[in-house]
């Protein structure tokens, strides 16, 4: 990394990979995590990230490439001389010990003098909201408290970054969603860069300042919650994170800023495209998130919309999901605004999916399947 | 009639009590017929009163409905092992006190009166104060040597056993598959004096360092405490072992990796996390030791000499040899006692009823 002297990254990743035989775990991660930063891997199981996020606790050695922790190469430095601390993915809190105990582990390992344990403990406590129950056993509490335990019991170190892995899985819907800007609110209090490992998108982008998406031990992508999701990088970022509507076609000409793509059902539409430069003939996808288009009757500025049977319309409150299936087959989904339901939108009615025209984006490859990836729960599974 | 009939809902919504009491009767009649309470006309008697008792809630089981089923249920499963008890273990131990107050009319007879004869068990200690104490200190040395080898060895396998953990359990507890008996005789021969060990150590020059530590006495290795103690120590390894063993494997590696990542060295993370939470099976694995190690007799007989005699050899010898019933039963009983009290203030030290 050419800026390794950077003082405002608590952590370098300098050309990491790990590999166990023939098994690439994780290939060439390179990046940095500010001071201070949110920073969330994401991906789905198997690509790698728990294996960074064990790389940086010192938990795993990486093959090749430097770990860098506040300027420092820690690379071969044993866990319990690095400053960072982890919360495991079911907590691993010391069961024979109390609350008070387990959170006061980290202090009296440095031998710090027992009152300044009980005052920085218990202020944790506080901070946690967990000061009522120091005297308890882990086994005594609920699963949203043993998680909160296991945060005060590593942030009590104030520890250069604090890593997280998979912290809200083993919480149910409601807890983690509580729990997401409970641990955002902890972060701004204490301060301290947190780095968290997920496979779940809506809490990566919920939580995150910056997300880095992985799939099979690389990194795809790295950027805001926002850059990921308006500009994926690949047609596995798209797909992976929030639902998208993938045609396959091919670039037609050039407009501007914008592509023309000749769409493999037959439709020619206009895309905006970023980064990567693509040549007349090129094999794309054009990207169209479902809540970015609308139903209409018919297409009314050219390459701007697409007609389709409407197979499928389900109520969801505020939204309405359509499918509707072009004439090759692919299916589309669309929420739309449930309010405004339009009279010649009925089922079986041939009807008009429409954009503005920065909604489609390209994107380099044809996807496995055409059409939603919400719909198809293979999909699904296989990215989780 | 209709007596009769809110009679007998009565028995069935009570079902729970008579269970209770049919299990409680049975039990007395066992015991007293187990002891010998009773003889002759009398034995029948109670004979009958059992099978009635037994009979009777039998037919309240198959009669009185699914209610009364249900209340009868715990005491039905309760009562084999119970009745068992009663016959096997009780009546004997009530035999067993009997006969250690009881006195031989002359030295040669082999009969016994009862006669609240208490110096019974003043001989006993005074007799074979040095075997009690032989089998106290021996049985706790080949404890704490079982916790020494045992710890160690289940740690490796519990956390670095990997995929071969089960052949290593095996080859720790296939050799125990051969009678108690043969081992303890092969071992006689391994540290035979003219054997393999003993004429390796002589060439080494071992033999007088072992002299020094006491290990070996007078260029022998058979037929001294140490070999009764190597002996204990080998046969109830695997009690030892196996306890600590499953404690150990319950523990969440990530408790380790926890310690570690809170700035605990190994040796603190061992300490603090490892350590306590493998206390249950240690303390599960000295009882499983020490008490059948301080009533056994095989160790002394085939590995000891007439010196290291302990309390299980001088019962067997008062009981099968000196036909001394009274002597032997007040030993048995002080032998008894003394590991249950021993036991008890063990674990009132290091009980560990709020470790899972």
């Amino acid at each position: 990394m050419g800026e390794s002297a950077n003082p405002k990254n608590v952590i370098e990743l300098d050309h990491i990979s790990k590999t166990y035989g023939d098994f690439v775990a994780v290939h060439d991660a390179n990046f940095s995590i500010a001071t201070g930063e949110f920073f969330a891997m994401l991906g789905p199981s198997g690509c790698g990230k728990t294996t960074t996020l064990k790389m940086i606790a010192g938990f795993e050695q990486p093959t090749s490439g430097r770990v860098m922790l506040d300027g420092v190469d820690v690379s071969s430095v044993p866990p319990y001389k690095r400053n960072v601390n982890t919360v495991f993915q079911q907590y691993a809190l010391f069961p024979h010990m109390t609350v008070f105990d387990n959170v006061a582990f980290g202090p009296r390992s440095k031998k710090i003098d027992e009152k300044k344990i009980r005052t920085s403990v218990m202020e944790m406590l506080e901070i946690v909201r967990l000061s009522d129950f120091a005297a308890r056993k882990p086994t005594q509490l609920s699963g949203g408290q043993q998680q909160r335990v296991a945060l005060a019991r590593a942030l009590v170190n104030y520890p250069s970054a604090l890593l997280l892995d998979e912290p809200l899985a083993a919480l149910d819907l409601k807890l983690r969603e509580a729990m997401q800007i409970e641990l955002k609110r902890i972060q701004r209090e204490v301060g301290i860069s947190f780095i968290f490992v997920t496979h779940d998108q809506g809490e990566a982008l919920t939580m995150s300042d910056r997300i880095a998406v992985m799939s099979q031990g690389h990194v795809e992508q790295i950027g805001t919650p926002e850059e990921i999701y308006r500009t994926p990088s690949s047609l596995f970022v798209a797909g992976f994170i929030g639902s998208a509507n993938l045609l396959p076609g091919t670039v037609e000409s050039r407009d501007g800023d914008y592509l023309v793509v000749r769409l493999r059902v037959g439709a020619i539409v206009r895309a905006s495209a970023t980064g990567t430069a693509f040549s007349v003939g090129d094999k794309v996808s054009v990207m169209l998130r479902p809540e970015r288009i609308k139903p209409a009757a018919t297409v009314e500025v050219q390459g701007r919309g697409i007609e389709g049977l409407l197979t499928d319309l389900v109520f969801q409150g505020a939204t309405a999901r359509l499918i509707v299936r072009l004439d090759d087959g692919t299916e589309m989904t669309c929420l739309a605004d449930s309010s405004a339901t339009m009279p010649q939108i009925a089922l079986g009615r041939r009807i008009a999916i429409t954009w503005d025209s920065d909604c489609g984006f390209v994107l380099n490859g044809w996807p496995d399947k055409a059409g939603a990836n919400t719909t198809d729960i293979d999909h699904i599974e296989s990215t989780l | 009639m209709t007596t009769a009939v809110t009679a007998s809902r009565r028995i069935s919504t009570n079902a729970d009590r008579v269970g209770l009491g049919a299990m409680l009767v049975a039990a007395v009649c066992l015991i007293a017929l187990g002891a010998r309470w009773v003889s002759g006309p009398a034995a029948s008697v109670l004979l009958l009163v059992l099978a009635l008792v037994l009979i009777g809630v039998l037919v309240l089981a198959l009669r009185g409905g699914p209610e009364a089923r249900r209340l009868l249920a715990p005491y039905g499963l309760l009562k084999p092992g119970m009745l068992w008890l009663a016959l096997f273990f009780l009546a004997p131990v009530w035999s067993l006190l009997r006969i250690s107050l009881s006195t031989k009319p002359s030295r040669f007879s082999v009969d016994y009166n009862f006669t609240w004869a208490f110096e019974n068990y003043s001989n006993a200690f005074k007799d074979f104060g040095t075997q009690f104490q032989h089998a106290f200190v021996y049985a706790a040395i080949a404890t704490v040597l079982t916790v020494l080898i045992g710890y160690p060895l289940a740690y490796v396998i519990a956390f670095r056993g990997g995929r071969y953990k089960n052949i290593l359990l095996g080859m720790v507890v296939i050799p125990f598959f051969t009678s108690y008996l043969i081992r303890t005789i092969a071992w006689s021969t391994i540290l035979a004096d003219r054997g393999f060990v003993v004429r390796t150590f002589d060439a080494v020059g071992l033999v007088q360092v072992l002299e020094w530590l006491h290990i070996m006495d007078n260029g022998k290795l058979l037929n001294t405490p140490a070999a009764v103690i190597g002996g204990l120590t080998y046969n109830f390894l695997p009690f030892m072992l196996l306890p600590i063993y499953v404690s150990l494997e319950k523990i969440d590696t990530n408790l380790v990796d926890a310690a570690g990542d809170l700035y605990s060295s190994a040796a603190r993370a061992f300490r603090k996390v490892v350590l306590p939470l493998s206390v249950p099976g240690v303390f599960a694995g000295t009882l499983l030791t020490f008490i059948p190690a301080a009533g056994d007799f095989v160790n002394a007989q085939f590995l000891g000499n007439p010196n290291t005699t302990m309390i299980g050899n001088s019962i067997q010898d008062q009981f099968l040899k000196q036909n001394n019933y009274p002597v032997a039963s007040a030993m048995s009983a002080v032998l008894m006692f003394s590991i249950a009290s021993l036991v008890l203030i063990y674990t009132k030290i290091f009980g560990t009823e709020d470790l899972a």
